[in-house]
């Protein structure tokens, strides 16, 4: 597939700048997880080189591994020794983590939009798309946290790369009480689900969360699982204030087509939505949610 | 038939929360347990990486602590090298002193000896006996010598020599303290040949190539050969074999029938203090063949060994051939010089001064003597113009005998003066140019070099010393 070619001519001038922008910093280390994660023989070594290759985020990770949420036995001096004792997957899920939040950064507040806000939001729907693979499909669920974090990526690049555009496209969608995704195609031909499908097909992530990443509003004609538990872990997050959006344009019949095709029930959704509740309110408490390495 | 029940509806809404959440922890619990497995194979590559380090490190050290070892072992082997080293010139020293005393001793029993042969019929048994007696005199000569080159470790005397004479005396040595059980044999033919060598170094070479052939046999005895002969090597063999330059070469064997050498033991023949004897404290035999490999190199030379286990060693020493030198046709027979003249005779032994005094009166001198130089000083000075030459011995106590000839040339400065030195002395030359000597006698002083040297002496046209 040649990802350039059937990209809309509207996005390039987006990725005229991705490749010098601070969001093209986070590939490296997120693809490097992402390999671990679909490697079932990949090592604590390799884990540990992925994260050592990039400083900021191994003090970072350190600093989180020492902290009270994990409350490691002993002082934690490098990633081997959190790997040792904060355990593999946690640590995987913080390198990852902490490396998207990076981008997460600045940006004004416009109504109940803020890059804060939404890095919320992404966390929450990571927690929880996770959750429901390890709860309902008793699946590791490693791509779909990953899925989760990156897939409002499209709205970052929005916001960096076109910002006045991106502003006005808020205010618009506040105005005239419509979803986000409308304003934007209206204003620039795609939105911002199309755009983060672009980043990270271009990047050359798994087809899997590409696709769910494109599909994350509209998981539309025989829609993947991990396209539908996304659409869902972001629409319960949303309006639940885990969000940045108060006003979910829901299509309610399309939510209930999903949770019954996955055979989940409202149960299910309520149970893992108070767990992730819990989780974000416990890292806010210790921080964690705090930006990046700044 | 639906029962529309609001509380059995809230029941049903409970039971279907409990249900998912009992199925949400199952699923956990799943997960979380292959987690921990999947984590423990993680630990236990981790533990296996920790090992094979230990492992590594754990066979570096043994590496460091096997040089270490090395280097200790090397360290007490030098320390007993420098220990044997110093027990050596210990003994040098020790050995010189009483070398000294012993030539003084001698000294008296030559100058006697030789005064009672004068006296007695060539024809009597007495004088015959008084021969022997100084023969064995002479004899013991040597070996002082020896013990006094030894300890002095003196620079080389390099000059032409016939060895035949040095060899047959070296085997007549070797003869006395060889077993009865060590048969010698020799093929040493009537010889001219001359080389460059000191006779001092050609003595110690044979010396020590013959005890070491006999203590390789002291077990079970065998036959010591000894072989003198001449060989051309040209070019090519010269190069190939022993890397000397080609021309005529002196080729002494030394072989035994001895215990002989195996490949590891001949590779280190030529190491400092190697030996095939089992070293007991005391027992180090010294240098050995690395001194005597050096001697020969330093002669232009060349040592050759060749040695089978239980067959025997052969050693071959090659010296360089030099064209026979015009041999002198003097020393032979010329009566003893006599003269009248009147000397000061210094020298601080009571029996050294009688002899010398007794001597210098057979030969028909008048003899002042004087057992100080502070007394011989004063006799001097009271009348410088009663002596026509001044014999003084260096070593004495409170003024040397430079010193009294530096004070003696104060006074008079055209007076000769004959120094008398022992071996152990600096050698004259090393007195220093211009301290107004004469010439030199060296002791145990034989009566004809005596009357020889004084006789030239008084008569060589005399230069007036100005210093």
């Amino acid at each position: 597939m040649n990802a350039e070619n059937d990209r809309p001519a509207a996005m390039d001038a987006i990725f005229e700048q991705l490749d010098q922008s601070d969001i093209a910093s986070i590939k490296g280390v997120v693809s490097g997880v992402l390999q671990i994660i679909s490697d079932p023989t990949s090592t604590a070594k390799n884990l540990k080189e992925i994260v050592e290759i990039d400083p900021p985020l191994t003090a970072r990770v350190l600093f989180l591994a020492n902290s009270a949420h994990y409350a490691p036995r002993i002082k934690i001096l490098d990633i081997m020794q959190a790997i040792i004792f904060v355990g593999f997957d946690a640590i995987k899920e913080l390198a990852l983590s902490q490396k998207v939040a990076n981008i997460f950064q600045n940006g004004a507040t416009v109504g109940g939009y803020s890059s804060e806000a939404l890095w919320k939001h992404c966390l929450a729907t990571a927690l929880f798309t996770k959750m429901i693979y390890r709860r309902e499909f008793r699946e590791r669920g490693d791509n779909a946290y990953a899925c989760g974090l990156l897939h409002d990526i499209g709205i970052i690049a929005l916001q960096q790369f076109m910002p006045e555009v991106f502003y006005r496209i808020l205010k618009t969608a506040e105005a005239e009480n419509i979803a986000l995704t409308a304003a934007e195609k209206a204003a620039l031909g795609f939105d911002h689900a199309d755009l983060g499908r672009a980043i990270t097909e271009y990047w050359n992530f798994p087809e899997d969360i590409v696709q769910a990443i494109g599909a994350h509003h509209a998981p539309g004609q025989d829609p993947s699982r991990l396209a539908q538990t996304l659409f869902i872990a972001d629409t319960v997050t949303r309006g639940n204030e885990l969000g940045y959006e108060s006003r979910p344009a829901v299509e309610k019949a399309l939510f209930q087509t999903c949770l019954n095709e996955l055979n989940i029930n409202h149960q299910a959704v309520a149970l893992v939505l108070a767990d992730v509740q819990k989780e974000i309110a416990n890292m806010e408490t210790q921080g964690m949610l705090s930006y990046g390495n700044r | 038939m639906a029962i529309d029940d609001p509380r059995l509806r809230e029941l049903e809404e409970k039971n279907a929360l409990l249900e998912t959440r009992v199925k949400h922890l199952t699923n956990d619990l799943h997960l979380t347990r292959e987690e921990n497995e999947a984590s423990l194979v993680r630990y236990l590559d981790i533990h296996t990486n920790l090992e094979k380090k230990v492992a590594e490190r754990t066979a570096e050290l043994a590496r460091t602590n096997q040089t270490l070892q090395n280097e200790i072992l090397e360290r007490r082997r030098a320390e007993t090298r420098l220990q044997q080293s110093q027990k050596m010139k210990a003994i040098g020293t020790l050995a010189g002193g009483i070398a000294h005393d012993f030539n003084n001793i001698l000294a008296a029993i030559m100058g006697y000896t030789e005064m009672s042969l004068m006296d007695t019929d060539e024809a009597s048994s007495v004088h015959r006996r008084l021969t022997n007696v100084l023969k064995a005199t002479n004899r013991a000569k040597e070996l002082i010598h020896q013990i006094l080159t030894f300890s002095r470790q003196n620079d080389p005397e390099i000059r032409p020599m016939a060895p035949l004479p040095i060899i047959k005396e070296t085997i007549k040595m070797m003869r006395a303290s060889l077993p009865a059980t060590v048969e010698i044999r020799q093929r040493i033919p009537a010889s001219s040949a001359m080389i460059m060598a000191d006779p001092d170094h050609i003595h110690q070479i044979l010396m020590n190539l013959c005890t070491n052939a006999s203590q390789a046999m002291a077990k079970n005895g065998g036959t010591l050969e000894l072989r003198m002969t001449e060989v051309d090597f040209d070019t090519e063999t010269a190069h190939r074999d022993q890397d000397l330059l080609p021309g005529k070469y002196l080729k002494l064997t030394v072989a035994d029938t001895g215990r002989g050498m195996d490949r590891a033991e001949l590779e280190q023949i030529f190491d400092p203090y190697f030996t095939t004897k089992q070293t007991v404290d005391g027992d180090g035999s010294g240098l050995g063949l690395s001194v005597v490999h050096g001697i020969i190199h330093s002669h232009g030379g060349t040592i050759a060994v060749n040695s089978e286990l239980g067959t025997g060693t052969t050693v071959d020493v090659f010296f360089p051939i030099i064209e026979p030198a015009k041999t002198d046709p003097a020393a032979v027979k010329t009566p003893i010089p006599l003269g009248r003249e009147r000397i000061l005779f210094v020298d601080d032994e009571q029996a050294l001064a009688d002899v010398g005094l007794q001597m210098l009166q057979r030969l028909g001198y008048h003899v002042v003597p004087r057992t100080s130089s502070v007394e011989a000083l004063e006799a001097f000075r009271a009348h410088p113009d009663r002596f026509d030459l001044v014999v003084t011995d260096q070593t004495m106590p409170n003024m040397t005998g430079t010193e009294l000839a530096r004070e003696i040339h104060r006074i008079r400065p055209d007076i000769p003066i004959i120094l008398c030195t022992g071996f152990s002395e600096k050698f004259p030359g090393e007195l220093g140019p211009g301290i107004g000597i004469d010439d030199f006698l060296f002791k145990p002083i034989a009566l004809r070099d005596f009357a020889d040297t004084i006789r030239r002496v008084l008569d060589q046209p005399h230069i007036s010393m100005t210093s």
